[in-house]
C-alpha cells in the first residue's frame, strides 16, 4: 500500500519524504508515524510520554480531517491511497 | 484618510510616569513573604562532561536551604520546533559552553547563596571545544549536543525563481563574502523571576518574559506538569529584543528551589552573567552572488549563509528560514537561490536580536547593491528606486506586498540627507550611505500563533484592556488602549490596560516579528466592536432603534443619522450594570488565516501580511588617522502604514538604528580559544549610549495597509535591517574602503585604509 504524505518540514530530518510505500494491507496512524520516524534521520517524538497520545507539538490530519476528528484517533486505520498531512505546531519565533 | 481622534496621535504612554519616576515594579523589585534567594553555579569550561556535582559541603552551610543540579529535573527535552528539541532545563551529562548553570542554591540572603556557590564542587573532564562554524563542520568535529548525531542543527535550501536564466541575463555580475559578530541582545534588564508554589502545588512565576505563553509552555513540559499547575504574571520588561522568549535555567532553578524548600524563592542575574552565558546574535559566514542589468535592475541572487548559534537551536531554525525566505523583499528579486546552515558551537547559546537575520542578509544585499553600482556607473540611490518593490507585487516566492510607500521612503530620505548636493561637494572623508529593508508584520506559524484580547467594561465608564501580547517597552499597551478608545468613542485617559497574567489574560503566541500592533491590534479592535453590539442591544430600545444602528462616538451612544437621539456614554454603561445586571465584556480574536502556514521545505508561498517599508541614508564621517566613524545624521523614510503613535513610532524607528549602530561598528561577544567568554562586562562590552547616535529625523511615509487595524503595520525592527549597510555603505563612501567583515572598526578601517594606499 502507498500512503500520500504531506508536510511544512523535511519529514526524514535530512530530506523528504511525499509517500511511504508498504508492504501490508493496512497501516494505524500510530504505525504510520513510527515508520516515518525510524526512518527519520532525527527521530521523531510523536507521542507523549505514555505513548498513547499526540505529542502536543504536532498536527496530524487524515485525507484533510484532524486527527481529533477521527474517532479512531491515532488507531485510525489507514488504506491505499489515504492522503496523510503531518505539520510542525511551534512555540515560539523570532 | 479618515480623521481620527486618538489614533495617530502622540499620546502619553501609559507606562511613562511610573517608568521615569522609578515607581515602576519589575521582576528584581518583587518581595514575597519568607523569600529565599537564588543563586547560580556556572561552568568555567565551555565543553565538558560532568563526572560529579558534590553539594554537601553547600547544603550543610547555615542559611542554605537547598541545592540543585540537572539531576533535580525530569530530563525532558524542550525546543522551538517538535522535531529539534534538544534543551534542557540545565545540563546533566556535560556542559556545552562557558558560564553555563549547573547548580543552583536558595539561601536566606544572597551572600549567603554566594558563598555557598563556592562550596560546590563539580569534577568535569574537558572536552575540545567548537567555536566555530568551520569547526562545527571539520569532519571528525566533537558533537555538542547530545540530543542530536550531527553539528549541523539546521538548514534549508530555497529555489525561487529561474536562478540559471536570471544569470544569464546579467550584464553584470560580482560575488562576495560577508562575515558578522556574535553580539550580545542588548536589553537593559537582567533576566530575574520569582517563583512560588501555593498550597495546592500549583507555581506562580513572575518573571522578566518577552513571551510568557512561550515560556509557560515549555516549562510545564520540560518539569513534566500539566499547564493548570503553573500561572505567569509578567511585571514590568526592560527589554527583551528576543532575548527573553525561552525559559532559562534561571526561570527553571527558582521554580524547583521554591518547591524543594516550599517557600518563594528569586534570582536575580547581574549583568556580567547575561553578558556571557545569555542569548546572542549568531555568528554568520555568507556567500551572495547578484546579477544586474546594465541600468542596475536585479536579475538574480545567490546566497550561502552559515550561522553558528550555540549548543542549542532555539529559534534559529527561524532565522535560516527568514535569511533565505526574505531574500525576495525589499527589491524585486525574479530569481533567487539560497542555501542555509545552522551550526552548533559552544560559545553562548542565541536566540534573535531585533530584526531577526534580516538584518544581517540585508547587511550582506544592500553592501554588494552598492558596490554593483558602483561598477556600472549607476548612482546607488538611483540602484535601490529602480529595484524599489512597489504596491500589488508578487515576489518570487508568492509574497504578495499589498502596499509599498518603499519608493516614496527612497524619494524622501535620500532628499533629507541632501544626497544630491552632496554629489556635487561635501567635506573630506564624509560619505553617505543608503539601505532598504522590509519586515513583516508577523508570520502564520502552525499551531499556536493567534492574538486576542478582552476588554472590561467598568461601571464608572471606563474600560480595561487586556491582551496577550507583552509590553516590554515598545508600547504595545498605550496603542492597543489607543485602538480601544478610537473604536470605543471614548477618551484614552478612561482606557485602562489590564496585567498580564496567565489566570486572566488572554495569551499569544508571542512578542515577536513586528507582529503586536498588527495581530493584537485587529483582536482588540475585534473586542470593541463586540462591546458595542452588546451596549447597543441594551440601549438600543430605549432609543427605539435597531442595535445595528447605534453609533459610539465623543463619549455619546447615538442613533446613526441623529446625533441628538442619544445618551452619554456614562448612561448607557449604567443602562448595562444597574438595568440589565450586565457587566460587560468584549472579546475580539485574531489571527491571520489567509496567508499561508511557514513551509519550512520550500520557503515559498504568501507568509505575510503588513510589510512595512523603509529607506534609510546615514551621514558619517571617518579619521583616516584613527579610523574612528562619528554618526552625524540618519534619515528614516519609513513606511509603517498609518502610525498609531507617531511619537513612540519614531522611538521605535530611530531605537532600531541606535541599536544596530552597535552591531556595525563596534559590538563583538569575543572568546579566547577555549571558548571562555572575554569581555562580559559593560567595561569592556561595548554599546553605543546618546553620546554615540547621530541626529535622527524620520521621515513617515502615510500608507493604509488594508489589513492592518485601523491601516497600520509593525513597526520596530526594519530600521534594524536597514542601519548596518547603510553605514558600511557611508564609510565606503566617505573613504573608499570596503569592510565586510563586522564590526567594522577603526583597526579595520585603518588597514584597508593602509592597504588601499599601498602601505
Amino acid at each position: 500500500m502507498t500512503v500520500e504524505l504531506d508536510s511544512n518540514f523535511m519529514l526524514l530530518g535530512d530530506k523528504d519524504l511525499k509517500s511511504i510505500d508498504l508492504d501490508r494491507p493496512s497501516i494505524t496512524v500510530t504505525e504510520l508515524l513510527e515508520e516515518i520516524s525510524g526512518r527519520s534521520s532525527n527521530p521523531l517524538q510523536f507521542f507523549t510520554r505514555n505513548g498513547e497520545t499526540l505529542d502536543e507539538g504536532w498536527e496530524v490530519e487524515v485525507n484533510g480531517c484532524a486527527l481529533a476528528g477521527l474517532p479512531e484517533g491515532l488507531g485510525t486505520s489507514l488504506k491505499d491511497g489515504d492522503r496523510v498531512a503531518i505539520r510542525l505546531s511551534l512555540l515560539g519565533g523570532g | 484618510m479618515k480623521n481620527y481622534k486618538v489614533v495617530g496621535k502622540p499620546v502619553e504612554r501609559k507606562d511613562a510616569r511610573v517608568k521615569v519616576t522609578g515607581a515602576a515594579r519589575y521582576a528584581a523589585d518583587l518581595i514575597a513573604p519568607g523569600m529565599l534567594h537564588g543563586k547560580i553555579l556556572r561552568s568555567p569550561l565551555a565543553h565538558a562532561r560532568i563526572l560529579n556535582i558534590d553539594t554537601s559541603k553547600a547544603l550543610g552551610l547555615p542559611g542554605v536551604m537547598a541545592v540543585i543540579t540537572g539531576k533535580d529535573f525530569p530530563g525532558i527535552p524542550f525546543g522551538t520546533r517538535p522535531d529539534i528539541r534538544d534543551q534542557i532545563p540545565m545540563p546533566i551529562t556535560k556542559v556545552h559552553h562557558f558560564g553555563e548553570g549547573v547548580a543552583a542554591v536558595a539561601a536566606i540572603d544572597e551572600d549567603i547563596a554566594e558563598e555557598a556557590l563556592d562550596l560546590i564542587k563539580v569534577d568535569y573532564e574537558e572536552l575540545p571545544v567548537v567555536l566555530t562554524a568551520q569547526d562545527a563542520l571539520a569532519p571528525g568535529a566533537p558533537l555538542v549536543n547530545e540530543f542530536k548525531n550531527s553539528n549541523v542543527a539546521y538548514f534549508s535550501d530555497f529555489i525561487f525563481g529561474d536562478v540559471e536564466k536570471g544569470f544569464k541575463e546579467a550584464d553584470h555580475i560580482r560575488e562576495e563574502t560577508f562575515t558578522s559578530q556574535r553580539a550580545t541582545v542588548g536589553f537593559i534588564e537582567p533576566h530575574a523571576c520569582l517563583a512560588e508554589f501555593d498550597s495546592t502545588g500549583r507555581v506562580l512565576l513572575q518573571g522578566s518574559k518577552q513571551s510568557p505563553y512561550i515560556t509557560w509552555r515549555h516549562m510545564c513540559r520540560a518539569l513534566a506538569i500539566p499547564l493548570s499547575k503553573m500561572r505567569i504574571v509578567n511585571p514590568f520588561v526592560g527589554g527583551a529584543f528576543s532575548g527573553k522568549h525561552d525559559p532559562f535555567d534561571v526561570d527553571f532553578a527558582a521554580v524547583k528551589l521554591s518547591q524543594v524548600t516550599g517557600r518563594p524563592v528569586k534570582i536575580v542575574l547581574n549583568y556580567d552573567e547575561v553578558l556571557a552565558a545569555y542569548r546572542q546574535r549568531n555568528a554568520m559566514d555568507a556567500k551572495l552572488r547578484i546579477g544586474v542589468k546594465k541600468n542596475g535592475a536585479i536579475t538574480a541572487l545567490y546566497a550561502e549563509n552559515i550561522l553558528e548559534g550555540g549548543p542549542i537551536s532555539g529559534i534559529g531554525p527561524f532565522n535560516i528560514y527568514f535569511f533565505g525566505a526574505f531574500l525576495n523583499l525589499p527589491y524585486k528579486i525574479p530569481a533567487i537561490e539560497y542555501h542555509g546552515k545552522l551550526v552548533y558551537s559552544n560559545r553562548s547559546p542565541c536566540g534573535t536580536v531585533r530584526g531577526q537575520e534580516i538584518v544581517l542578509a540585508q547587511f550582506c544585499i544592500d553592501s554588494l547593491l552598492h558596490m554593483v553600482s558602483e561598477d556600472i556607473g549607476v548612482d546607488p540611490v538611483e540602484v535601490r528606486a529602480i529595484n524599489a518593490i512597489p504596491s500589488n507585487w508578487r515576489c518570487a516566492n508568492g509574497i504578495v506586498v499589498d502596499v509599498s510607500g518603499l519608493p516614496e521612503c527612497i524619494r524622501r530620505s535620500s532628499e533629507k540627507i541632501g544626497w544630491e548636493e552632496s554629489r556635487k561637494s561635501r567635506p573630506e572623508c564624509r560619505g553617505i550611505g543608503f539601505s532598504c529593508a522590509s519586515h513583516p508584520s508577523g508570520p502564520r506559524l502552525g499551531g499556536h500563533f493567534g492574538s486576542s484580547v478582552v476588554i472590561k467594561l467598568l461601571e464608572e465608564g471606563q474600560v480595561i484592556v487586556t491582551h496577550g501580547a507583552t509590553e516590554i517597552g515598545q508600547g504595545a499597551n498605550t496603542v492597543f488602549c489607543q485602538m480601544a478608545a478610537e473604536e470605543l468613542g471614548i477618551p484614552f485617559e478612561e482606557v485602562l490596560q489590564g496585567v498580564s497574567d496567565s489566570d486572566t489574560a488572554i495569551f499569544d503566541s508571542g512578542m515577536f516579528g513586528d507582529r503586536a500592533t498588527y495581530w493584537d491590534g485587529n483582536a482588540t479592535i475585534a473586542a470593541a466592536r463586540d462591546l458595542k453590539k452588546q451596549l447597543a442591544e441594551i440601549v438600543a430600545p430605549s432609543l427605539s432603534a435597531a442595535p445595528e444602528d447605534i453609533e459610539f462616538e465623543n463619549k455619546r451612544v447615538f442613533v446613526r443619522g441623529e446625533p441628538e437621539k442619544g445618551m452619554d456614554w456614562l448612561q448607557a454603561v449604567r443602562k448595562a450594570y444597574y438595568e440589565k445586571g450586565a457587566p460587560l465584556y468584549g472579546r475580539g480574536t485574531w489571527a491571520a488565516l489567509d496567508i499561508d502556514i511557514v513551509d519550512w521545505k520550500t520557503g515559498k508561498g504568501n507568509l505575510v501580511h503588513g510589510l512595512d517599508f523603509i529607506a534609510t541614508a546615514v551621514e558619517v564621517a571617518v579619521d583616516k588617522d584613527t579610523g574612528k566613524v562619528d554618526l552625524i545624521r540618519a534619515v528614516h523614510g519609513d513606511d509603517a502604514g498609518q502610525p498609531i503613535n507617531p511619537a513612540m513610532l519614531e522611538g521605535q524607528v530611530n531605537g532600531g538604528s541606535a541599536h544596530m549602530s552597535g552591531h556595525a561598528l563596534y559590538e563583538e561577544s569575543l572568546y579566547d580559544e577555549k571558548g571562555r567568554s572575554l569581555n562580559y562586562t559593560w567595561r569592556d562590552y561595548k554599546q553605543p549610549t546618546a553620546m554615540d547616535v547621530p541626529e535622527y529625523h524620520v521621515e513617515h511615509v502615510h500608507t493604509h495597509d488594508p489589513y492592518g487595524p485601523f491601516g497600520a503595520k509593525g513597526a520596530g525592527e526594519a530600521s534594524s535591517c536597514s542601519t548596518i549597510a547603510a553605514i558600511a555603505n557611508g564609510i565606503f563612501d566617505a573613504v573608499g574602503v570596503r569592510i565586510k567583515d563586522l564590526p567594522i572598526t577603526p583597526e579595520k578601517i585603518l588597514e584597508a585604509l593602509r592597504q588601499k594606499e599601498g602601505k
